[in-house]
């Protein structure tokens, strides 16, 4: 037994738990932490790299090895309060604290140096990482995920003040005091308990993890009611001031890092608020006025302190003895004079380092205070003020005892030496960043807010300069670990939002398989029967539109409608297409361009009367398409008298396609105007409802688009069901397109095409005085180098299906020439198709271009792209 | 909750008039007489809210919103129309993200 308490817990409030399957008393609601240091437990975790026995050296946050499993995940055991029925566990250690078998890690660390890594399994080749990878992650992973499915319960709230105080100490709450006198919502944060301040609104037990530009800070509540175990505020402040305090910095030598040795200032937390003796006998090692004054506190609260080891007297502990610590070594500084001195516990004093997270969080700058050692913030930064005192304590800029071989550590957390931070900065990573990155320094959960400063210092020797010429590392959000479910919506349909027609039921009752698509939609990709597999209800569904009749709920497809006096004018100046010399009633398909030419967007313009269009656009591109109709609106053309209204979320749109369409919307009682011609567009009255119908599709059959508006498109449906039509996912319609040629901008619109070279020049009218895109085609049209052009692929085996996306090579180039951009196999053709991007594509029809694939190129013959009902005969019947 | 909603080109139509673009108003009823309008009761799904469960999901500083409040803001991760009626709020979404909105409101204490 080690550490004690100095009074006994008092009758009723004392609570068992488990750690580690052993059952041990504590004080309800104090840190689990002091709770094990009084049973006298000293060996708490294992370390990540080599498994060295830990115990606990700090408090609150900054504790960096005291990581303990739970069933909720992992905490630390300076955080978790102890309660009735708590079961933690010690992590990184197998089969027990006490006995692991990772902890030969330790006994062969010469062979583990900085950047072990890099130098053993990643070399030249690679070829050992992926093997190694995953028995290192196994032997290092800080615990397992909790298997608990239920996540914890979050809730997310916003909220706004004039100021915002963060950190409830001295400095703290008399800054909320200040504050409530000038007025406005004035809140005050601490991660702790805090007295109630008249005017302030005080959220305990509740840490800012973030802040970032413009005032926005983000916390994380614990236990803020009871229907939730944690809350996250996301909080604008208009003016901050950060009362953050500071974290105590440790000292190196020897062993440091022996379950023991800890932190001055925690052994003097556990005493004075928990009644935790750490030990029955400290000794301190210091290099500053705080040692003593903290010591003395120790001795007047009855714990022993044999003797306060000053640097600033030439005089050091050179090692730790024994593990868990039973005695200091004690030496001059030119090695002389060894002693040692019996100890439980060995207290670290060298200084403090202030918390200036949250000021850099946001890109507030810091400045090196030569008299502390320490980075301060240089002024204030976007509203927020830090607050720091720190103690004028005559402080001697040294940390580290004379070395007596073994491992010194640096970051507990991380596992790294002050051998490791040499040896980096010898090896030439002697940037901060760079060793940060190739030793892991300050990697570890506690981002190195114990280690940083004093691996800055051993890099600043190294390197023969001061602290401040070393700089530090970047300080980034979230100040400590966070769960995801504190962050993300947790469960699965919330994750991401996701897009619903009003018939997206109606599909999911039929047993469709849903798709994630284009704009967050969820849409039926083909609808299995009797056990179908993809390809067998794919083929059976286009094999009902080549030769019955399909419908498709085309519903999410990008749809506005365009009105004003100008509305013929400005389209001709937003689409390459000419659209202002359509006659009402029809509809014709047009291109817009990028700036640069290339394809952005395609689809069917109607114009319904002189001074109203129909238009549509791709799905995936509908918002991108307001927002560049509404900039060239209000920016470039403010001149033109329109009105662009985005009715994409008022009409549902059903197509029903294939030779029997006709019959098929007779039997549903539907009777489209008998002169209704191919790209036509006809108001009609559905269920009392203002309709639209319109021949067009991209299927190349005869083909109803009937828009109603969305309340009516499930009796619509259920009519065209009962009709007999085939409901068609789209898998079946990307197989309807290819085996047309027709192009999809998700597909063959790669920034890169332009019409021309997708076959689509009849779309671009040149002669139109202007149009977006116009003046980069023009220029195209001089230059002569190859351009990717799109061509039919027929590969050599008729059963083999091109992998989309893969490379096309030419016989006469060994390097990429091409790529396919479709691919699929056709019922109709009873072959495999492919469409693809190929330079300079139309002048190598008939010839052979190999695919290159992994296991062995494949051949296939460049063809014209079209495949089916060449003449487009079908689509006008 | 069903209505009948229209969207007007041109001037504000009146109060209660909730933005939606530089040249466009979403109003709740029938197209005023000569006004350019169109009909869009489907394209928007309204849900009555209490405003601490908007403020679980929407940035805005509600205690300085103006009493006649109405404009377009974003809940989570999409675009919504808010406007104050008395005490309560209407929160509209377009159409198709209806049943995520329902399935956050829902999933907050006291939402729906």
């Amino acid at each position: 037994m080690s550490g004690y308490r100095l009074k006994p817990i008092p009758p009723g409030d004392d609570v068992e738990f488990e750690f580690g399957g052993r059952t041990l008393t504590g004080h309800r609601g104090e840190p689990l932490a002091a709770a094990l240091l009084a049973s006298g437990i000293r060996v708490v975790a294992r370390s990540f790299k080599y498994h060295r026995p830990r115990g606990i050296v700090g408090y609150g946050r900054h504790e960096p090895n005291a990581h303990v499993g739970t069933a909720k995940g992992n905490a630390l055991a300076t955080i978790l309060r102890v309660e009735d029925g708590l079961k933690a566990w010690p992590l990184n250690c197998w089969p027990s604290v006490d006995f692991d078998f990772g902890a030969l890690a330790d006994r062969f660390g010469a062979l583990l140096p900085a950047g072990f890594y890099y130098k053993t399994f990643m070399g030249p080749g690679g070829r050992f990482w992926p093997i190694f990878e995953p028995m290192i992650q196994r032997m290092a992973g800080i615990g397992k995920l909790p298997t608990d499915p239920a996540p914890l319960r979050v809730e997310k709230r916003y909220a706004h003040c004039e100021t915002l105080i963060v950190g409830g100490g001295i400095a703290g709450q008399q800054a909320a005091r200040d504050a409530a006198k000038a007025g406005g919502r004035v809140w005050l944060i601490d991660d702790g308990d805090v007295p109630e301040i008249s005017g302030v609104t005080v959220l305990r037990d509740t840490l800012v993890i973030a802040r970032h530009e413009g005032g926005l800070f983000v916390a994380v509540e614990r236990n803020p009611n009871a229907a939730f175990e944690a809350r996250t505020w996301k909080i604008r402040a208009a003016r901050a001031i950060l009362a953050t305090g500071t974290v105590e910095r440790p000292m190196i030598f020897r062993d440091n890092d022996r379950p023991g040795v800890m932190l001055l200032s925690a052994v003097r937390r556990y005493a004075r608020d928990h009644g935790v003796a750490a030990g029955k006998s400290v000794v301190v090692f210091t290099n500053n006025d705080s040692g003593h004054r903290h010591a003395r506190e120790l001795t007047e609260m009855g714990i022993a302190v044999p003797a306060v080891i000053d640097l600033r007297d030439g005089e050091a502990v050179v090692a730790a003895l024994g593990c868990p610590v039973r005695g200091a070594r004690i030496a001059k500084l030119d090695g002389s004079g060894t002693r040692d001195i019996a100890c439980d516990v060995i207290a670290m004093a060298g200084g403090f380092t202030p918390l200036v997270h949250l000021h850099s969080h946001a890109g507030g700058k810091l400045r090196y205070a030569r008299d502390f050692a320490a980075f301060l913030p240089d002024g204030s930064h976007d509203g927020a003020e830090t607050r720091i005192d720190l103690p004028q304590d005559h402080l001697l800029a040294r940390w580290e005892a004379p070395d007596t071989g073994g491992k010194a550590f640096v970051d507990f957390g991380a596992d790294v030496t002050a051998a490791d931070v040499r040896l980096a900065a010898r090896e030439g990573y002697d940037g901060v960043e760079l060793l940060k990155r190739y030793t892991t320094l300050g990697m570890a959960p506690d981002q190195g807010r114990l280690s940083n400063m004093n691996a800055l210092d051993i890099l600043a020797r190294e390197k023969g300069v001061t602290p401040d010429l070393v700089g530090t590392t970047t300080f980034r959000p979230p100040f400590v670990p966070t769960e995801f479910a504190a962050l993300a919506e947790p469960t699965g349909k919330l994750l991401k939002p996701s897009r619903t027609t009003t018939l997206t039921a109606w599909h999911e009752r039929a047993g469709a398989v849903m798709y994630e698509s284009g704009a967050n939609w969820r849409r039926p990709g083909y609808y299995p029967q009797n056990g179908e597999n993809l390809d067998a209800a794919c083929a059976r569904e286009c094999f009902a539109v080549r030769n019955a009749v399909g419908v498709y709920d085309s519903s999410p497809l990008g749809k506005f409608e365009v009105i004003g006096q100008d509305a013929g004018a400005f389209l001709d100046f937003v689409y390459a297409t000419r659209l202002s010399d359509l006659a009402p009633g029809r509809g014709r398909y047009a291109l817009q361009l990028h700036e640069d030419g290339r394809l952005f967007d395609d689809g069917i313009v109607f114009r319904l009367s002189p001074e109203r269009y129909f238009v549509t656009t791709t799905t995936g591109n509908a918002d991108a398409c307001l927002q560049r109709f509404e900039y060239c609106r209000q920016v470039l053309r403010p001149d033109l008298r329109v009105h662009i209204v985005p009715v994409t979320e008022q009409w549902a749109d059903i197509v029903v396609c294939g030779p029997q369409a006709r019959d098929a919307l007779a039997k549903a009682g539907i009777a489209p105007p008998r002169d209704l011609g191919f790209m036509g567009m006809a108001e009609i009255e559905l269920f009392r409802r203002r309709c639209l119908i319109a021949r067009a599709g991209f299927t190349g059959e005869l083909s109803f688009e009937i828009l109603l508006p969305n309340s009516a498109a499930p009796a619509l449906w259920d009519r065209m069901i009962a009709a007999g039509a085939v409901p068609v996912g789209s898998e079946a319609n990307h197989v309807l397109r290819i085996e047309k040629g027709f192009i999809s901008v998700g597909h063959e619109g790669d920034g890169i095409a332009g019409p021309d070279d997708l076959g689509l020049g009849f779309a671009v009218h040149a002669a139109k005085p202007d149009f977006v895109g116009k003046a980069a085609l023009l220029r195209d049209r001089t230059d002569t180098s190859p351009r990717p052009q799109l061509v039919g692929l027929l590969a050599r085996d008729p059963d083999f299906v091109l992998p989309e996306g893969a490379a096309i090579l030419r016989a006469d180039a060994a390097r990429g020439r091409g790529y396919v951009t479709a691919s699929c196999r056709s019922g109709a053709l009873g072959r495999s198709l492919a469409m693809g991007l190929l330079e300079d594509g139309r002048a190598l029809m008939g010839q052979t271009v190999s695919v290159s694939l992994p296991g062995g190129d494949a051949g296939a013959i460049v063809v014209k792209p079209a495949f089916y009902d060449v003449s487009g005969g079908r689509q006008r019947v | 909750m069903s209505e009948v909603l229209t969207l007007v080109l041109g001037a504000k139509p009146g109060a209660g008039a909730i933005p939606v673009a530089p040249d466009q108003w979403l109003i709740a009823g029938k197209a005023p007489d000569g006004t350019l309008s169109i009909d869009v009761s489907d394209a928007y799904q309204a849900f009555e809210v209490k405003e601490n469960i908007l403020t679980q999901g929407i940035a805005l500083d509600f205690a300085k919103l103006p009493a006649d409040f109405a404009g377009r803001t974003r809940l989570g991760e999409i675009g919504v129309l808010l406007s104050r009626d008395g005490d309560t709020w209407i929160l509209r979404c377009e159409r198709s993200y209806a049943e995520w909105v329902e399935t956050w409101l829902r999933t907050r204490p006291g939402g729906i």
